[in-house]
């Protein structure tokens, strides 16, 4: 089974790339995670590519994202950002972006980083990160902003090959 | 201001260390994308073996990849990835003469492949989701749907983490300081 990009490569369905574990473990991560396999899918191509970004991504999200609340409030305001970038709407301010209601202050600290990153990387504030910082322990806060970049990574594939990022 | 602080390269665990000593032997590589990630061992320690295969081998030649890393950096002025350079990126003829005719690929010293992938990474880096149908046609000129799968997570992973060493003001240099060594970080 292939599916066919909106560029128009030929993408080989994942499955068919992987060992009878590595399959278990896609569908386990299908099942539990929200990111569309499409896009994991355009990793089929080489020989146990997917397979290794699989052991890292397992990995990120199930310690980076120890409370999995987190991973969803990263995963959920990526997709809303992602989805307004490949429609050209993201304000050029990241004070006119809305974050959820209802979030935790540590889950507020992580969407105005991930809304300041999204909007202008280089101008990040002293007090988006001084909020971050008073949540997080420097080893967790690698971990999540380095998440952030990944899903953003993943996100940016999606674009290119016309899947969204969230199934 | 740098955001994250460094690991201490002697405070890294012994197997992070010897990764440290190896990127330098191998490639001239700088400690401190280790000393950054070194704050997550477990992360950076699955990070790795599914990274460096990607960049270092993979179907398509490392020059290539190289030249296209280097021009996300300047796209994204990510001084910590300018300034990065890699044995393996010299030994394949890129000098800084060379870089400096990446500001004009399409009439500098570049194959038509080399070319293709440029253009495919600037495009990647304006408007993902826009990639203009001259710049597909020429990519798929020049490379087989797995070389463009591995060009465009290569691109994509580059954009995105360039972005966030930036952001955390990541420096260049052995001699950077470690966490103890810069007040207010921690």
């Amino acid at each position: 089974m292939t599916e066919v990009s909106a560029l128009g490569f030929l993408v080989p369905a994942a499955e068919n790339a992987l060992t009878d574990d590595k399959r278990a473990t896609l569908r386990r991560f299908s099942s539990t995670e929200a990111i569309d396999p499409g896009i994991l899918a355009t990793l089929a191509h080489s020989p146990g590519r997917l397979e290794r970004f699989l052991d890292f991504y397992g990995q990120l999200v199930t310690d980076a994202f120890s409370d999995p609340r987190l991973k969803d409030v990263v995963r959920r305001r990526v997709s809303e950002l992602d989805r307004l970038i490949r429609a050209h709407d993201l304000p050029a301010d990241a004070s006119e972006l809305r974050p959820p209601r209802g979030l935790a202050a540590d889950e507020l600290a992580l969407v105005r980083f991930i809304d300041a990153f999204a909007v202008d990387y280089r101008n990040i504030s002293d007090e988006v990160f001084s909020d971050l910082r008073a949540h997080f322990t420097v080893g967790e806060l690698t971990e999540l902003l380095w998440a952030v970049a990944i899903i953003r990574g993943m996100a940016r594939v999606g674009s290119v090959v016309g899947v969204p990022l969230e199934r | 201001m740098q955001r994250i602080p460094l690991v201490d390269t002697g405070c890294l665990p012994p197997d992070l260390e010897q990764m440290v000593t190896k990127w330098k032997a191998e490639e001239d590589g700088d400690p401190n994308f280790v000393r950054t990630l070194g704050n997550a061992p477990n992360m950076l320690r699955r990070y790795v073996p599914f990274y460096s295969p990607l960049v270092l081998k993979g179907v398509v030649e490392h020059r290539t990849k190289e030249l296209v890393r280097i021009n996300i950096a300047w796209h994204n002025q990510c001084q910590y990835c300018m300034a990065t350079r890699y044995g393996s990126g010299r030994r394949s003829g890129i000098d800084e003469a060379l870089v400096a005719e990446l500001a004009s690929y399409e009439t500098g010293p570049f194959s038509e492949r080399e070319r293709a992938a440029l253009l495919y990474s600037t495009a990647i880096v304006v408007d993902p989701g826009g990639v203009p149908p001259d710049a597909v046609e020429r990519l798929r000129d020049s490379f087989t749907d797995a070389e463009i799968m591995e060009l465009t997570w290569a691109i994509c992973l580059w954009i995105e983490t360039g972005r966030l060493f930036a952001a955390l003001d990541v420096p260049y240099g052995a001699e950077a300081p470690s966490v103890n060594m810069i007040v207010g970080l921690t």
